[in-house]
């Protein structure tokens, strides 16, 4: 296993930057998350780094080797794509065993089936190693791909949105499994991923990225709990967190277009900003400073999401449980006070 | 708007049944999520539903109108598909009025309903823009509107959020619900995405191999699933699920653990358990207490932060694993021994062998 | 409150207007039926030329130029003998001679009744010989160039790709009829007239284009992933075509080779300018066989069934992957 190192890496496709500039190390055994929305380089990146892709300037470095000048074979990465990676004309067991069979391994008959054995029992797929992968079901095929990467043991796993295509339980299993191996295997790994809920839960430190631009590093906690920008507030947690537009009268906050105003002592503020308020933050008691009408309820049987409007304004709040309010009804609330995100009106954390 | 009844639909393909005998009523007014895996015949109920797919036995009623060999556009009804449908060569006002001047409308009449829809669904600024340069989300309500002005007996839906992204989805979710909370309109919506279909739901059908699994509203589906494959289906994870051998109040459990069965369930258990006193405990993950009194021994498989609150995997002595939803300042290092206990107000058994859920009177779902 | 109880245009009133409608709500199991019956007919009255030229092809002469044409008669050789043989009018002392021979072939005998001899074999086997080869190799060179260049236009960034990949296709645009003069003149100077390796050369430029434009689209639809896995994991490009992306393009190059093999197969300009005698091909010389005193209608027929068999065969064996070609792109996105 080794670290990389991204220094000032820049891409271009014609007039287009996939990459701005983008400098990143991902530590030795390290689980580390690119997150974006479509479009924000981080296939681009990982591709970069495999060496499937040239970037135009900067320098990708594994330990304390360039990797500048390296063909993808000659770097020793194992890369999981989100789909197709898998041979069709080929059994399960000849897709495990063809990365060993390469010309730069050929690794012997009876080592490499000790090897596919092995990967295809901490993957649970020994029962279909005689099968056909055009026979396998989603989740299988995807155990499989992910197997064709354990099964060489190289310097850096890369996945390309592995689990996106799966559907939502089994998404969801197969988190938990891959993390579990990666933390057991103790193996290098980058990780792209569009869906904040598995950046969060898997990684040890997340990217995110955005228009080709690395706006934030740093763990699931600082990511969720102190993120740099609005566009990475919004980017994790569901329901999005409640952005509103605020103005500062002297020390008071007066949220726009509704009568909710939060008290003194924020004089060091700038006179417009943005206010984020997660909806978990935001709690119905008898006795809140606060007071709205519901116009929504969402019930989703562990937690019910509520729509609150005051003025023009909506807040969302998650309450756990099933939730006795009906639509209609002036409730009130209140919102944590050490749990409220302060943004300037170019969304920059304050 | 009609009442929808269903009245023993049911749609085979050759010998296999697409979906097997079906009896339905879809209340005027009522929003009813069809929810299933894909392949469960929801869809195909939804297009018999519409004619836009026949019958192979059975009868459809809107209100006392039968309308089961009707064509399509005899049962005044509008469908919402996935992939929007819009015509790309008309501006979004073209789109939204066709269906007003497909039905000989006066111009001016078509203008002020486009108008008014459009103003509902908040695109007035969009109207003279084309498809092809709207956003997803864009493109759905323009889809909606085209479907709204229309004011038909009924709306279905095909999975109309299932092509946009997850921010979107949000959105537009609390919006069609809000649409539907003003309009009162009959909605058939069908989704295999579980939390959509929580979240809009009067009432929910569950789908599965051709058949209804259950119907009921959010609440009781979620807290009372009447068999295995809801209470499996229904949740993010779904419900932690163990089968053990049942004996006098108490249920021991594969690898060694001892569950003391809440004496409010151990006449129902013993009236309806089978000969082989195997039972399934079933548990939501938020109903995990984990304490170090806890009379479950697991060992930590992962734990992982899922924003707002965290989620343990916990593995216990037989090597399954148990999902325990926790405040977010819970983290163990993978591999601790954790104790834990079950909320008794939480717990729900299971017949292993008819999968169906065991009720407290005794009786099955 | 229903459609049916409003009247229609009243304030707020429902418009009935179509849906999409994909399936219209009739019964299915009569719709299945009657679209099987028609698919019967349709085939049939296409295949009526062919079913023609295969009862033609086992008609005796009369039978085969006789108004209206008969439907019901006993089947013969004869055309098989006149396409094979060459003969002449035999006199009645050859004609008596012939008779005491008791080692005479079905097609001598088939002269001697109609009061002919053979002397000698005609030209057909050789030109339908001639035809198999030039169609084999000029196929397998064609298809082979095809799938390298189109793996290229395909996978790689290839200055000015579009503008190369119009100028293949734009020799497909230019009807051959119009180069065969100059064709000729040059072929002749070449030295290349009438010979077998003037004719592969021609058939698998001529090929080359359209070949390239189907087997690009093929290849087009081959995940790139399949070839960044394989490189990733320690195989060169060369490698990586080889393994992955060959036997993924089965279906590919199956349904190209099956166009190219027909056209090449039926192609009758170039070979009739072009070839002679040494590398003449079947289709210029079938229509030829003249027989003694006038057209052989049932052996210009039995050199057209002869000629059909191959093509035949090529696609019964390539069928699942011709079918599966026509396909393609449907079945991927399911």
């Amino acid at each position: 296993m080794s670290n990389i190192r991204l220094e000032n890496i820049t891409r271009r496709f014609g007039e287009i930057v996939a990459l701005d500039d983008v400098s990143l190390t991902v530590q030795d055994g390290e689980f580390f998350v690119l997150l974006g929305p479509t479009g924000a380089g981080k296939t681009t990146t990982l591709r970069v780094i495999a060496g499937l892709e040239k970037q135009n300037a900067g320098h990708v470095i594994f330990d304390a080797h360039s990797m500048d000048d390296a063909q993808p074979a000659d770097r020793d990465v194992a890369f999981v794509f989100q789909q197709y990676s898998l041979y069709p004309n080929m059994s399960v067991y000849d897709n495990l065993a063809f990365p060993l069979r390469s010309p730069l391994r050929k690794t012997p008959e009876a080592e490499i089936k000790q090897r596919v054995t092995d990967a295809a029992e901490k993957l649970r797929i020994n029962h279909l190693l005689e099968r056909k992968t055009a026979r396998l079901s989603g989740g299988e095929m995807q155990r499989v791909s992910i197997g064709r990467a354990i099964v060489r043991s190289p310097r850096v796993f890369l996945m390309d949105e592995p689990l996106s295509n799966l559907d939502a339980k089994l998404r969801e299993s197969l988190r938990v499994e891959l993390k579990h191996i990666q933390k057991v295997q103790h193996s290098t790994t980058v990780f792209v991923t569009h869906d904040q809920i598995e950046a969060l839960t898997m990684a040890d430190r997340i990217g995110v990225l955005d228009r080709g631009k690395l706006l934030q590093v740093g763990t699931p906690q600082d990511i969720y709990d102190r993120p740099a920008t609005t566009f990475v507030a919004q980017l994790v947690g569901t329901p999005r967190i409640n952005l509103l537009r605020t103005a500062r009268n002297n020390g008071a906050l007066n949220i726009s277009h509704s009568d909710l105003t939060l008290s003194a002592g924020h004089e060091n503020l700038p006179n417009d900003l943005l206010l984020g308020v997660r909806p978990e933050d935001v709690r119905l008691v008898n006795d809140g400073q606060f007071e709205g009408v519901i116009t929504l309820i969402e019930p989703l049987g562990v937690e019910t999401i509520v729509h609150i409007r005051n003025g023009e304004q909506t807040l969302l709040s998650t309450i756990a449980g099933n939730v006795q309010v009906r639509i209609g009804e002036a409730v009130r609330f209140n919102v944590v006070p050490d749990r409220i995100h302060y943004f300037d009106i170019d969304g920059k954390r304050i | 708007m009609a009442t929808i009844t269903l009245d023993n639909v049911e749609k085979k393909f050759g010998e296999a049944y697409a979906v097997k005998p079906l009896n339905m009523t879809i209340n005027s007014g009522e929003f009813v999520v069809l929810l299933g895996p894909s392949g469960c015949g929801k869809t195909t109920t939804l297009r018999m539903i519409s004619g836009l797919e026949a019958v192979t036995a059975g009868s459809i009623r809107f209100d006392d109108r039968d309308v089961t060999w009707l064509h399509p556009s005899q049962r005044d009804i509008a469908f919402v598909f996935q992939f929007f449908a819009l015509y790309s060569h008309m501006t979004a006002r073209q789109n939204i009025a066709f269906p007003l001047q497909a039905a000989g409308l006066s111009k001016t009449e078509v203008t002020r309903r486009v108008d008014d829809v459009a103003a509902l669904l908040r695109i007035r600024h969009l109207l003279d823009t084309r498809p092809g340069s709207l956003s997803g989300g864009d493109q759905q309500r323009v889809a909606l509107a085209r479907a709204l002005v229309r004011q038909p007996a009924a709306f279905l839906m095909d999975e109309p959020l299932g092509a946009l992204d997850a921010e979107f989805r949000e959105t537009m979710r609390a919006e069609i619900k809000r649409l539907h909370i003003q309009q009162n309109a009959t909605t058939v919506y069908v989704t295999h995405d579980q939390i959509e279909a929580m979240a809009m739901g009067d009432k929910i059908v569950i789908m599965s191999r051709a058949e209804v699994q259950q119907a009921g509203t959010p609440a009781e589906v979620y807290y009372d699933p009447s068999n295995l494959f809801v209470a499996r289906f229904i949740g993010s994870p779904g419900m932690n699920l163990i089968e053990g051998a049942y004996s006098s109040g108490t249920m021991l459990l594969p690898g060694g653990n001892t569950y003391t069965v809440p004496d409010a369930w151990r006449k129902a258990l013993e009236m309806s358990l089978p000969d082989s006193g195997k039972v399934i405990l079933g548990f939501r993950p938020e109903a995990v207490v984990v304490s170090p009194e806890g009379a479950l021994n697991s060992v930590v498989y992962a734990d992982d932060l899922h924003g707002g609150y965290s989620m343990l995997h916990l593995e216990l002595p037989d090597s399954s694993i148990v999902h325990a939803r926790v405040g977010r300042e819970f983290s163990f290092p993978i591999g601790a021994p954790l104790q834990f206990d079950v909320d008794p107000q939480m717990v729900r058994f299971f017949n292993p062998v008819t999968e169906k859920a065991i009720r407290l009177n005794g009786g099955e779902a | 409150m229903t459609a049916a109880t409003q009247a229609p245009g009243a304030p707020g009133s429902p418009v009935v207007i179509s849906t999409r409608v994909d399936k219209v709500g009739t019964r299915p199991k009569v719709i299945g039926a009657i679209r099987a019956v028609i698919a019967i007919i349709i085939a049939f009255i296409m295949l009526i030329p062919v079913i023609w030229m295969a009862m033609t092809a086992f008609k005796s002469r009369p039978e085969a130029v006789s108004a209206p044409p008969v439907v019901f008669f006993t089947p013969t050789l004869e055309g098989f003998a006149s396409l094979l043989t060459q003969r002449r009018q035999a006199t009645t002392a050859e004609i008596a001679a012939e008779l005491e021979r008791t080692d005479l072939n079905w097609m001598e005998q088939i002269a001697l009744s109609r009061g002919q001899l053979v002397i000698g074999q005609s030209a057909f086997l050789r030109q339908l010989l001639n035809s198999v080869v030039i169609t084999g190799l000029s196929t397998f060179f064609s298809v082979t160039f095809a799938v390298l260049s189109a793996y290229a236009f395909s996978r790689f960034s290839i200055p000015g790709k579009d503008d190369l990949l119009f100028f293949i296709l734009s020799q497909r645009m230019l009807p051959a009829v119009v180069v065969t003069i100059p064709i000729f003149l040059m072929y002749r100077t070449l030295g290349l007239h009438d010979t077998h390796v003037g004719m592969i050369l021609l058939y698998t430029a001529f090929n080359l284009s359209f070949a390239v434009w189907l087997l690009k689209g093929f290849i087009d639809e081959i995940p790139r992933e399949y070839e960044e896995a394989a490189l990733v994991d320690g195989y060169t490009r060369l490698q990586a075509f080889r393994k992955i992306v060959l036997p993924q393009a089965a279906t590919g190059i199956a349904a190209t080779t099956v166009f190219s093999a027909i056209f090449s197969w039926n192609e009758y300009a170039f070979a009739l300018m072009l070839t002679s005698d040494l590398a003449r091909t079947a289709p210029p010389s079938i229509p030829l066989v003249l027989g003694v005193g006038g057209i052989e209608w049932a052996a210009i027929a039995a050199g057209s069934l002869a000629f059909l068999i191959p093509a035949v065969i090529l696609t019964f064996v390539l069928r699942k992957h011709l079918l599966r070609g026509v396909t393609f792109g449907a079945i991927r996105k399911g």
